[in-house]
Protein backbone atom coordinates (compact mmCIF):
# COMPACT_ATOMS: atom_id res chain seq x y z
CA UNK A 1 0.00 0.00 0.00
CA UNK A 2 3.14 2.13 0.94
CA UNK A 3 4.64 1.76 -2.12
CA UNK A 4 1.43 3.11 -4.03
CA UNK A 5 1.02 5.70 -2.67
CA UNK A 6 4.60 6.55 -3.23
CA UNK A 7 4.20 5.90 -6.77
CA UNK A 8 1.23 7.97 -6.74
CA UNK A 9 2.94 10.97 -5.37
CA UNK A 10 5.92 10.67 -7.53
CA UNK A 11 3.26 10.49 -10.58
CA UNK A 12 1.83 13.68 -9.33
CA UNK A 13 4.67 15.84 -8.21
CA UNK A 14 6.27 15.02 -11.70
CA UNK A 15 2.53 16.31 -13.26
CA UNK A 16 2.84 19.56 -10.84
CA UNK A 17 6.65 19.83 -12.55
CA UNK A 18 5.28 19.27 -16.00
CA UNK A 19 2.98 21.95 -16.43
CA UNK A 20 5.49 24.48 -15.41
CA UNK A 21 4.92 26.40 -19.08
CA UNK A 22 8.22 28.20 -19.99
CA UNK A 23 6.73 31.15 -22.26
CA UNK A 24 9.22 32.37 -24.99
CA UNK A 25 10.79 35.92 -24.28
CA UNK A 26 9.56 37.94 -27.28
CA UNK A 27 11.29 40.18 -29.61
CA UNK A 28 10.86 44.28 -28.32
CA UNK A 29 9.89 46.06 -31.52
CA UNK A 30 9.82 49.34 -32.29
CA UNK A 31 8.97 51.78 -35.04
CA UNK A 32 11.20 54.68 -36.02
CA UNK A 33 10.37 57.75 -38.61
CA UNK A 34 12.71 58.48 -41.06
CA UNK A 35 13.11 60.59 -44.47
CA UNK A 36 13.90 60.55 -47.58
CA UNK A 37 16.06 64.28 -47.57
CA UNK A 38 17.42 63.66 -43.94
CA UNK A 39 15.82 66.12 -42.34
CA UNK A 40 15.03 65.02 -38.43
CA UNK A 41 12.45 62.84 -38.55
CA UNK A 42 11.88 62.90 -35.43
CA UNK A 43 11.59 66.55 -34.72
CA UNK A 44 8.52 66.32 -37.43
CA UNK A 45 6.64 62.91 -35.13
CA UNK A 46 6.35 65.86 -32.47
CA UNK A 47 5.26 68.34 -33.95
CA UNK A 48 2.80 66.84 -37.22
CA UNK A 49 -0.15 64.71 -36.55
CA UNK A 50 0.43 63.01 -40.02
CA UNK A 51 3.74 61.17 -38.45
CA UNK A 52 2.35 60.34 -35.96
CA UNK A 53 -0.85 58.90 -37.59
CA UNK A 54 1.67 56.54 -39.64
CA UNK A 55 3.42 55.16 -36.39
CA UNK A 56 0.05 54.77 -34.76
CA UNK A 57 -1.56 52.48 -38.10
CA UNK A 58 1.83 50.23 -37.99
CA UNK A 59 1.63 49.51 -34.20
CA UNK A 60 -2.11 49.22 -34.50
CA UNK A 61 -1.41 46.50 -37.20
CA UNK A 62 1.60 45.03 -34.49
CA UNK A 63 -0.78 44.87 -31.97
CA UNK A 64 -3.91 43.47 -33.70
CA UNK A 65 -1.51 40.63 -33.84
CA UNK A 66 -1.44 40.13 -30.24
CA UNK A 67 2.08 42.11 -30.27
CA UNK A 68 2.59 45.24 -28.69
CA UNK A 69 5.30 47.54 -29.63
CA UNK A 70 7.55 49.78 -28.09
CA UNK A 71 5.71 53.84 -27.36
CA UNK A 72 7.99 55.88 -29.45
CA UNK A 73 6.51 59.31 -27.59
CA UNK A 74 7.47 58.20 -24.36
CA UNK A 75 10.92 56.69 -25.24
CA UNK A 76 11.58 60.29 -26.56
CA UNK A 77 10.28 61.39 -23.40
CA UNK A 78 12.80 59.87 -21.60
CA UNK A 79 15.38 60.75 -23.35
CA UNK A 80 14.46 64.50 -23.24
CA UNK A 81 14.29 64.24 -19.27
CA UNK A 82 17.83 62.62 -19.53
CA UNK A 83 19.07 65.21 -21.66
CA UNK A 84 17.51 67.82 -19.87
CA UNK A 85 15.76 69.40 -23.31
CA UNK A 86 12.50 69.83 -24.20
CA UNK A 87 12.46 70.03 -28.43
CA UNK A 88 14.28 67.74 -30.85
CA UNK A 89 14.92 70.61 -32.66
CA UNK A 90 18.66 71.91 -33.11
CA UNK A 91 20.12 68.94 -30.89
CA UNK A 92 23.55 67.99 -31.31
CA UNK A 93 23.38 64.58 -30.40
CA UNK A 94 22.44 61.39 -32.39
CA UNK A 95 19.09 61.03 -31.41
CA UNK A 96 18.03 57.48 -32.84
CA UNK A 97 21.26 56.01 -31.04
CA UNK A 98 19.98 57.82 -28.02
CA UNK A 99 16.52 56.16 -28.32
CA UNK A 100 17.84 52.60 -29.16
CA UNK A 101 20.17 52.59 -25.82
CA UNK A 102 17.16 53.74 -24.03
CA UNK A 103 14.61 51.48 -25.23
CA UNK A 104 16.76 48.94 -26.43
CA UNK A 105 14.49 46.96 -28.80
CA UNK A 106 15.43 43.55 -30.76
CA UNK A 107 13.88 44.80 -34.02
CA UNK A 108 13.43 48.19 -35.46
CA UNK A 109 10.83 49.36 -38.28
CA UNK A 110 12.28 51.92 -40.19
CA UNK A 111 9.25 54.15 -41.91
CA UNK A 112 10.52 56.23 -44.64
CA UNK A 113 7.54 58.52 -45.09
CA UNK A 114 7.12 61.29 -48.16
CA UNK A 115 4.44 63.89 -48.73
CA UNK A 116 3.33 65.26 -51.57
CA UNK A 117 1.26 68.20 -52.67
CA UNK A 118 -0.15 68.55 -56.18
CA UNK A 119 -3.18 70.26 -57.65
CA UNK A 120 -5.21 67.65 -57.52
CA UNK A 121 -4.68 66.93 -53.40
CA UNK A 122 -2.41 65.48 -50.98
CA UNK A 123 -0.21 62.33 -51.36
CA UNK A 124 1.58 60.03 -49.38
CA UNK A 125 4.61 57.48 -50.06
CA UNK A 126 5.57 54.71 -47.34
CA UNK A 127 8.82 52.17 -47.52
CA UNK A 128 8.98 50.06 -44.84
CA UNK A 129 11.82 48.49 -43.63
CA UNK A 130 12.33 45.99 -40.59
CA UNK A 131 15.62 45.19 -39.24
CA UNK A 132 17.10 42.64 -37.04
CA UNK A 133 19.42 44.93 -34.79
CA UNK A 134 21.35 41.51 -33.30
CA UNK A 135 23.00 41.23 -36.50
CA UNK A 136 21.90 44.39 -38.60
CA UNK A 137 20.05 41.74 -40.83
CA UNK A 138 16.80 42.61 -42.91
CA UNK A 139 13.83 40.93 -41.84
CA UNK A 140 10.79 42.47 -43.93
CA UNK A 141 10.03 45.04 -46.59
CA UNK A 142 7.45 46.82 -47.79
CA UNK A 143 8.74 48.50 -51.27
CA UNK A 144 7.48 52.09 -51.72
CA UNK A 145 3.42 51.87 -51.01
CA UNK A 146 1.80 55.28 -52.59
CA UNK A 147 -2.05 56.55 -52.11
CA UNK A 148 -3.33 58.47 -55.34
CA UNK A 149 -3.63 62.21 -54.86
CA UNK A 150 -6.69 62.74 -52.09
CA UNK A 151 -8.37 66.36 -51.79
CA UNK A 152 -8.09 66.55 -48.41
CA UNK A 153 -5.59 67.98 -45.36
CA UNK A 154 -6.11 64.89 -43.04
CA UNK A 155 -2.78 62.74 -43.67
CA UNK A 156 -3.82 60.05 -40.65
CA UNK A 157 -6.56 59.32 -43.36
CA UNK A 158 -4.46 59.15 -46.47
CA UNK A 159 -2.08 57.02 -44.49
CA UNK A 160 -5.02 54.98 -43.12
CA UNK A 161 -6.40 54.37 -46.45
CA UNK A 162 -3.02 54.00 -47.85
CA UNK A 163 -1.84 50.70 -45.34
CA UNK A 164 -5.20 49.57 -44.70
CA UNK A 165 -6.76 49.55 -48.45
CA UNK A 166 -5.08 46.36 -49.80
CA UNK A 167 -3.97 45.62 -46.42
CA UNK A 168 -0.31 46.25 -47.41
CA UNK A 169 0.52 46.92 -43.78
CA UNK A 170 -0.84 43.21 -43.32
CA UNK A 171 1.26 41.85 -46.02
CA UNK A 172 4.82 43.45 -44.29
CA UNK A 173 3.68 41.99 -41.06
CA UNK A 174 3.16 38.40 -42.28
CA UNK A 175 6.73 38.88 -43.60
CA UNK A 176 8.28 40.14 -40.49
CA UNK A 177 6.85 37.25 -38.90
CA UNK A 178 8.35 35.08 -41.37
CA UNK A 179 11.46 36.46 -40.41
CA UNK A 180 10.88 35.73 -36.98
CA UNK A 181 10.28 31.96 -37.92
CA UNK A 182 13.52 32.45 -39.57
CA UNK A 183 15.53 33.29 -36.94
CA UNK A 184 13.10 30.44 -34.41
CA UNK A 185 14.73 27.78 -36.89
CA UNK A 186 17.88 28.92 -37.26
CA UNK A 187 18.88 31.14 -34.29
CA UNK A 188 19.80 34.39 -33.48
CA UNK A 189 22.52 36.07 -35.21
CA UNK A 190 25.35 37.66 -33.22
CA UNK A 191 28.59 39.08 -33.93
CA UNK A 192 31.69 38.54 -31.50
CA UNK A 193 34.41 40.77 -31.46
CA UNK A 194 37.77 39.67 -29.69
CA UNK A 195 40.63 41.68 -29.10
CA UNK A 196 43.83 41.73 -27.99
CA UNK A 197 45.49 44.78 -27.99
CA UNK A 198 49.51 45.20 -27.83
CA UNK A 199 49.90 45.76 -23.90
CA UNK A 200 47.92 42.97 -23.68
CA UNK A 201 49.22 39.93 -21.54
CA UNK A 202 47.70 37.70 -23.45
CA UNK A 203 47.76 37.39 -27.15
CA UNK A 204 44.87 36.03 -29.85
CA UNK A 205 48.70 33.59 -31.18
CA UNK A 206 49.86 32.77 -27.87
CA UNK A 207 50.74 29.39 -28.33
CA UNK A 208 48.99 27.23 -25.25
CA UNK A 209 48.47 23.75 -25.76
CA UNK A 210 51.14 20.92 -26.72
CA UNK A 211 50.10 20.42 -29.73
CA UNK A 212 50.93 24.17 -30.70
CA UNK A 213 46.80 25.41 -30.58
CA UNK A 214 46.96 29.02 -30.22
CA UNK A 215 44.23 31.22 -28.14
CA UNK A 216 42.22 32.04 -31.22
CA UNK A 217 42.34 28.28 -32.12
CA UNK A 218 40.48 27.15 -29.19
CA UNK A 219 38.46 30.03 -28.72
CA UNK A 220 37.15 28.98 -32.85
CA UNK A 221 36.91 25.54 -31.65
CA UNK A 222 34.79 26.58 -28.57
CA UNK A 223 32.66 28.49 -30.91
CA UNK A 224 32.35 25.93 -33.91
CA UNK A 225 30.88 23.45 -30.82
CA UNK A 226 28.40 26.29 -29.02
CA UNK A 227 27.13 27.92 -31.91
CA UNK A 228 23.54 26.63 -32.99
CA UNK A 229 23.06 23.99 -34.85
CA UNK A 230 27.15 24.91 -36.13
CA UNK A 231 26.28 28.10 -37.80
CA UNK A 232 28.96 30.50 -37.92
CA UNK A 233 31.22 32.79 -40.02
CA UNK A 234 34.88 33.99 -39.55
CA UNK A 235 35.57 37.19 -39.91
CA UNK A 236 39.09 38.87 -39.32
CA UNK A 237 41.31 36.99 -37.76
CA UNK A 238 44.99 38.08 -36.98
CA UNK A 239 47.75 38.65 -34.14
CA UNK A 240 45.35 41.40 -32.49
CA UNK A 241 41.94 40.65 -32.88
CA UNK A 242 39.33 37.63 -33.76
CA UNK A 243 36.10 38.70 -35.20
CA UNK A 244 32.97 36.30 -35.96
CA UNK A 245 30.82 38.29 -38.06
CA UNK A 246 27.80 35.94 -37.34
CA UNK A 247 26.67 33.55 -34.53
CA UNK A 248 23.99 31.68 -34.52
CA UNK A 249 22.58 31.28 -31.16
CA UNK A 250 19.48 28.90 -29.91
CA UNK A 251 16.57 31.36 -28.15
CA UNK A 252 16.50 28.33 -25.88
CA UNK A 253 18.25 25.89 -24.03
CA UNK A 254 18.51 22.32 -23.78
CA UNK A 255 16.33 22.44 -20.74
CA UNK A 256 13.49 24.23 -22.77
CA UNK A 257 14.16 27.58 -20.73
CA UNK A 258 14.87 31.30 -22.73
CA UNK A 259 18.35 31.82 -23.76
CA UNK A 260 19.75 34.90 -24.60
CA UNK A 261 23.19 36.47 -25.65
CA UNK A 262 24.00 37.35 -22.10
CA UNK A 263 23.90 33.75 -21.37
CA UNK A 264 25.93 32.71 -24.08
CA UNK A 265 28.17 35.82 -23.03
CA UNK A 266 28.98 34.26 -19.74
CA UNK A 267 29.82 30.38 -21.16
CA UNK A 268 31.88 32.23 -24.03
CA UNK A 269 33.55 34.48 -20.76
CA UNK A 270 34.54 31.18 -18.76
CA UNK A 271 35.72 29.34 -21.83
CA UNK A 272 38.31 32.22 -22.97
CA UNK A 273 39.08 32.47 -19.02
CA UNK A 274 40.13 28.56 -19.10
CA UNK A 275 41.67 29.29 -22.75
CA UNK A 276 44.36 32.13 -21.30
CA UNK A 277 44.96 30.20 -18.10
CA UNK A 278 46.49 27.72 -20.05
CA UNK A 279 49.32 29.98 -20.59
CA UNK A 280 50.42 30.50 -17.23
CA UNK A 281 48.12 28.29 -15.20
CA UNK A 282 46.29 31.24 -13.49
CA UNK A 283 44.67 33.33 -16.44
CA UNK A 284 43.23 36.76 -15.47
CA UNK A 285 39.93 38.63 -15.32
CA UNK A 286 38.55 40.34 -17.60
CA UNK A 287 35.44 42.39 -18.56
CA UNK A 288 32.58 41.99 -21.93
CA UNK A 289 30.28 44.47 -23.24
CA UNK A 290 27.23 43.01 -24.68
CA UNK A 291 25.54 45.79 -27.23
CA UNK A 292 22.89 45.51 -29.79
CA UNK A 293 23.82 42.04 -30.68
CA UNK A 294 27.45 42.09 -30.56
CA UNK A 295 29.87 40.86 -27.95
CA UNK A 296 33.48 42.74 -27.14
CA UNK A 297 35.77 41.14 -25.00
CA UNK A 298 39.44 42.49 -24.86
CA UNK A 299 41.78 40.62 -23.49
CA UNK A 300 43.55 41.57 -20.10
CA UNK B 1 -19.01 -15.23 -74.07
CA UNK B 2 -18.09 -13.54 -77.00
CA UNK B 3 -21.06 -11.18 -76.31
CA UNK B 4 -19.70 -10.60 -73.08
CA UNK B 5 -16.43 -9.73 -74.75
CA UNK B 6 -17.46 -7.43 -77.08
CA UNK B 7 -20.05 -5.65 -74.50
CA UNK B 8 -16.96 -4.87 -72.28
CA UNK B 9 -14.84 -3.25 -74.95
CA UNK B 10 -17.93 -1.25 -76.39
CA UNK B 11 -18.24 0.07 -72.65
CA UNK B 12 -14.56 0.43 -72.51
CA UNK B 13 -14.59 2.35 -75.77
CA UNK B 14 -17.50 4.03 -75.10
CA UNK B 15 -16.05 5.80 -71.61
CA UNK B 16 -12.50 6.82 -73.28
CA UNK B 17 -14.61 8.57 -75.71
CA UNK B 18 -16.20 10.69 -73.12
CA UNK B 19 -14.32 13.89 -72.90
CA UNK B 20 -13.30 14.61 -69.42
CA UNK B 21 -13.30 18.08 -68.15
CA UNK B 22 -10.78 19.11 -64.91
CA UNK B 23 -12.67 20.87 -62.52
CA UNK B 24 -10.94 23.41 -61.99
CA UNK B 25 -11.25 25.47 -58.58
CA UNK B 26 -10.83 29.05 -60.17
CA UNK B 27 -10.63 31.38 -57.31
CA UNK B 28 -9.76 35.03 -58.50
CA UNK B 29 -8.93 38.09 -56.13
CA UNK B 30 -11.27 40.56 -56.29
CA UNK B 31 -10.69 43.37 -53.09
CA UNK B 32 -9.23 43.21 -49.32
CA UNK B 33 -9.85 45.74 -47.08
CA UNK B 34 -10.43 45.91 -43.48
CA UNK B 35 -9.39 42.12 -43.23
CA UNK B 36 -11.85 40.98 -45.58
CA UNK B 37 -11.27 39.57 -48.75
CA UNK B 38 -13.36 39.22 -51.95
CA UNK B 39 -12.89 36.33 -53.98
CA UNK B 40 -14.67 35.31 -57.10
CA UNK B 41 -14.74 31.78 -57.10
CA UNK B 42 -16.34 28.91 -59.50
CA UNK B 43 -18.76 26.01 -57.45
CA UNK B 44 -19.55 22.75 -59.42
CA UNK B 45 -22.22 20.66 -58.21
CA UNK B 46 -25.94 19.06 -58.96
CA UNK B 47 -27.38 21.66 -58.18
CA UNK B 48 -27.47 25.74 -57.21
CA UNK B 49 -26.81 25.30 -53.35
CA UNK B 50 -24.11 22.39 -54.10
CA UNK B 51 -22.32 24.91 -56.10
CA UNK B 52 -22.34 27.51 -53.99
CA UNK B 53 -21.04 25.34 -51.28
CA UNK B 54 -18.46 23.96 -53.30
CA UNK B 55 -17.64 27.71 -54.38
CA UNK B 56 -17.33 28.56 -50.77
CA UNK B 57 -15.03 25.13 -49.98
CA UNK B 58 -12.87 26.69 -53.43
CA UNK B 59 -12.61 29.87 -51.94
CA UNK B 60 -10.96 28.61 -48.22
CA UNK B 61 -8.77 26.03 -49.98
CA UNK B 62 -7.30 28.27 -52.03
CA UNK B 63 -6.61 31.00 -49.11
CA UNK B 64 -5.81 27.74 -46.77
CA UNK B 65 -3.35 26.09 -49.47
CA UNK B 66 -2.48 27.75 -52.44
CA UNK B 67 -2.17 31.56 -51.70
CA UNK B 68 -4.78 34.07 -53.64
CA UNK B 69 -2.71 35.41 -56.74
CA UNK B 70 -2.39 39.21 -56.96
CA UNK B 71 -3.49 40.30 -53.87
CA UNK B 72 -1.76 40.33 -50.35
CA UNK B 73 -2.06 36.98 -49.40
CA UNK B 74 0.24 35.59 -51.90
CA UNK B 75 1.55 32.78 -50.02
CA UNK B 76 -0.98 30.75 -48.42
CA UNK B 77 -1.84 30.75 -44.40
CA UNK B 78 -0.89 27.40 -44.11
CA UNK B 79 1.20 26.37 -46.40
CA UNK B 80 1.26 24.16 -49.67
CA UNK B 81 1.76 21.33 -48.41
CA UNK B 82 -2.07 20.60 -47.86
CA UNK B 83 -1.24 16.43 -47.63
CA UNK B 84 1.11 17.35 -45.07
CA UNK B 85 -1.04 19.88 -43.13
CA UNK B 86 -4.45 17.76 -43.17
CA UNK B 87 -2.43 14.67 -42.29
CA UNK B 88 -1.11 16.76 -38.97
CA UNK B 89 -4.04 18.42 -38.32
CA UNK B 90 -6.42 15.79 -38.83
CA UNK B 91 -8.67 16.52 -36.04
CA UNK B 92 -8.80 20.18 -36.24
CA UNK B 93 -9.66 19.68 -40.27
CA UNK B 94 -12.26 17.32 -39.26
CA UNK B 95 -14.37 19.47 -37.90
CA UNK B 96 -13.68 22.05 -40.37
CA UNK B 97 -14.31 20.45 -43.65
CA UNK B 98 -16.82 18.11 -42.32
CA UNK B 99 -18.81 19.59 -39.65
CA UNK B 100 -18.45 22.88 -42.20
CA UNK B 101 -16.51 24.72 -39.60
CA UNK B 102 -14.95 26.74 -42.75
CA UNK B 103 -18.44 28.79 -43.22
CA UNK B 104 -18.28 30.62 -39.69
CA UNK B 105 -15.19 32.54 -41.78
CA UNK B 106 -16.92 33.51 -44.60
CA UNK B 107 -19.00 36.67 -43.82
CA UNK B 108 -20.69 36.51 -47.40
CA UNK B 109 -21.56 34.51 -50.62
CA UNK B 110 -23.08 36.29 -53.22
CA UNK B 111 -24.07 34.16 -56.64
CA UNK B 112 -22.71 35.92 -59.86
CA UNK B 113 -24.06 33.95 -62.69
CA UNK B 114 -27.26 31.41 -62.05
CA UNK B 115 -26.61 27.80 -62.15
CA UNK B 116 -25.94 26.44 -65.27
CA UNK B 117 -23.46 24.99 -67.57
CA UNK B 118 -19.81 26.19 -67.02
CA UNK B 119 -17.68 27.14 -70.76
CA UNK B 120 -16.13 23.84 -69.42
CA UNK B 121 -19.36 21.57 -69.79
CA UNK B 122 -19.41 20.99 -66.04
CA UNK B 123 -23.01 22.32 -64.79
CA UNK B 124 -21.97 24.94 -61.66
CA UNK B 125 -22.20 28.79 -60.67
CA UNK B 126 -19.87 31.93 -59.93
CA UNK B 127 -20.02 33.55 -56.75
CA UNK B 128 -18.61 36.36 -54.92
CA UNK B 129 -17.44 35.07 -51.69
CA UNK B 130 -15.87 37.08 -48.85
CA UNK B 131 -13.79 35.86 -46.11
CA UNK B 132 -12.66 37.16 -42.91
CA UNK B 133 -8.86 36.62 -42.77
CA UNK B 134 -8.07 38.00 -39.36
CA UNK B 135 -10.39 35.49 -37.98
CA UNK B 136 -9.38 33.00 -39.66
CA UNK B 137 -5.98 33.69 -39.21
CA UNK B 138 -6.37 33.68 -35.64
CA UNK B 139 -8.51 30.73 -35.49
CA UNK B 140 -5.19 28.88 -37.13
CA UNK B 141 -2.91 30.60 -34.98
CA UNK B 142 -4.94 29.30 -31.59
CA UNK B 143 -4.66 25.82 -32.92
CA UNK B 144 -0.89 25.44 -33.33
CA UNK B 145 -1.81 25.22 -36.99
CA UNK B 146 0.71 28.48 -37.75
CA UNK B 147 3.00 30.06 -35.84
CA UNK B 148 1.85 33.07 -34.03
CA UNK B 149 3.60 36.52 -34.67
CA UNK B 150 6.96 36.27 -32.81
CA UNK B 151 9.69 34.09 -31.59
Amino acid sequence: MKKIILIVFIFCTAVGFSQDEVLQVQPSIMVLPYTGSGENALAKYEEKQEWKSIIATINKALQDRGFTPKDLQETINQVKKNKGINSLKGISFNIEEELLSQSRPDILIKAQINFHTEGAGNSVQIILNAIQLSNRGVLATLPQVSSPHFRTDDYGYIVKRLLNDENVIEEFITDLNRGLGETVAKGLAITIVIQSPNDSLFKLDDEVTDDYDTVSDLIIDWVKKKAFKNQFKMGRSDSQSLIFDEVRIPLRDEYGNNYSINDFEKSLRKAIRRIIAKKDGKGARFSTIVQEGTIKIILP
Amino acid sequence: MKKIIFSCIGILLFLSCKTTTNLVSEVKYKSYTNQIMSVEAIGYGSNASKALANAQKNAIDVILFRGVPNSNLNSPLVGTNEALALQKHKKYFETFYANKRYLSFITQSVTQTPFRKLENGNKGLRATINVNIQSLRADLEHNGLIRKFGY
